[in-house]
């Protein structure tokens, strides 16, 4: 917005005034006792803010080292605390990564066969069909899954091999002083009866009703006494009847 | 005592120094005070906060004649009577429709004296005055006066226009009333 003239004239006016309107009104002594006092008070508390704010310093500082401390520290030594043992683990690590960075997949002709440790089995079926298979390799059923291909040729020691083309099973070179060729086989756990772990409850054959009852009935001549044994033979039978059981 | 020595006195810390600078620049700062603050004491207690920030901070200052000292002291006067208002809450200041200015007669105006001035503008409403102040005596625009006011650029340009018109209307009261003395 331009300026305009009498804005002009009105700063120009204002500008030029340096006393108050009113002489004498405004004494100056009791304002700069004023002034004074306070400014003498200001130094103290710049001191004590510097206090506040080296202390506050000090504090982040403390809390950041045992924050960087605890997190190297921590990313060292996982287990045993020692800088040693971790730097020597990381190396393990290391040098496990570089080992799965070399596999290489490779047809199954190629893997020695003392490489793959398999159990070759000597009784029951399954030797008897590794025997088949070994005298016939090209009798395998196209129904037969890989992984027992696998393991019929490989157990079976054929450095040579056979390619089985497309279900032949993709198998990876692994050194052999890094990992096992193949996983070991499953343990089979002990099947526990009942009576092996020590009952001592022992057992009692089932009770066999009989078909038939007797019901009889006996005369006495005498007054039975406390001491009298009744006894099958003992008095005359009136009658005796046979039921047969309902059972 | 050089002005410039008495600087680089008060940098130091110097009690003499501090109080000679006091006596020098205190009424007109008070003036100054007074324009946006109509409150004595108030205006009293402004101007010295603002001397008393202006002693903190003046290892910032560096002298370039006198120049450049006054404009320094006295921005940091205007700031302290734009925080006592804006402390007191006494901005109420809305939109309103611009009046249509009566143009000022220059003639008028320069026949009337800096005083009479400085008391018309005094009488003003606190809105009126304090955009008034800011845009003619100190050249501020109308987006520096919205953001030190917290108000829109419009309300701005509004209430300075109303201060106009009214400052208008009076100066003219007053012409009649100078007039009438003159013709007495």
């Amino acid at each position: 917005m331009p300026e305009s003239n009498p804005d002009k004239i009105t700063r120009e006016k204002i500008n030029s005034l340096s006393k108050l309107p009113d002489p004498g009104i405004f004494d100056q002594h009791p304002a700069w006792e004023k002034l004074h006092t306070r400014l003498r008070e200001a130094p103290v508390k710049k001191h004590r803010r510097w206090y506040y704010t080296s202390a506050a310093a000090a504090t982040v500082f403390v809390v950041a080292g045992l924050f960087l401390t605890n997190n190297s520290s921590r990313h060292l030594s996982p287990a045993t605390g020692t800088k040693q043992e971790a730097l020597t683990a990381l190396a393990r690590e290391k040098q496990a990564g570089m080992a799965i960075n070399k596999l290489v997949i490779t047809p199954i002709k190629n893997i020695p066969a003392s490489v793959i440790k398999i159990a070759v089995p000597k009784h029951g079926k399954q030797a008897r069909i590794f025997k088949e298979r070994k005298a016939n390799p090209s009798a395998v059923p196209a129904s037969e899954t890989v992984k027992s291909l696998y393991e019929i040729e490989t157990s079976a020691g054929n450095k040579q091999g056979n390619d089985y083309g497309a279900a032949s099973a993709p198998q990876v070179a692994v050194p052999p002083q890094s990992t096992p060729a193949v996983a070991p086989p499953v343990r089979k756990l002990p099947v526990v009866c009942l009576n092996e772990i020590e009952d001592n409850a022992t057992e009692t054959p089932p009770l066999k009703r009989k078909k038939e009852r007797s019901f009889v009935i006996k005369l006495f001549n005498t007054y039975p006494d406390n001491d009298t044994l009744f006894t099958s033979s003992s008095g005359n039978n009136i009658f005796k009847i046979n039921l047969a059981s309902k059972n | 005592m050089d002005a410039e020595q008495v600087i680089q006195e008060c940098k130091k810390g110097s009690a003499t120094a501090q109080k000679y600078l006091f006596d020098q620049h205190a009424e007109k700062m008070l003036l100054i005070c007074l324009r946006y603050i109509k409150n004595r004491e108030d205006a009293e207690e402004a101007m010295l906060n603002g001397f008393f920030n202006f002693y903190k901070n003046i290892h910032r200052f560096n002298y370039e004649g006198e120049s450049s000292l006054l404009p320094w002291m006295k921005k940091i006067m205007v700031n302290e009577c734009l925080m006592f208002l804006r402390k007191k809450n006494v901005f109420h200041l809305a939109a309103e429709n611009e009046v249509k200015e009566i143009p000022a007669n220059e003639e008028i105006l320069s026949g009337i004296s800096a005083e009479d001035i400085y008391k018309l503008i005094l009488e003003l409403p606190t809105g009126y005055r304090t955009v008034f102040n800011l845009y003619v005596i100190e050249g501020m625009s109308h987006k520096e006066i919205a953001g030190a006011l917290h108000i829109s650029e419009g309300t701005s340009k509004s209430q300075l226009s109303k201060a106009r018109s009214l400052l208008q209307q009076m100066l003219l009261q007053n012409n009649h009333y100078y007039a009438r003395e003159q013709s007495r």
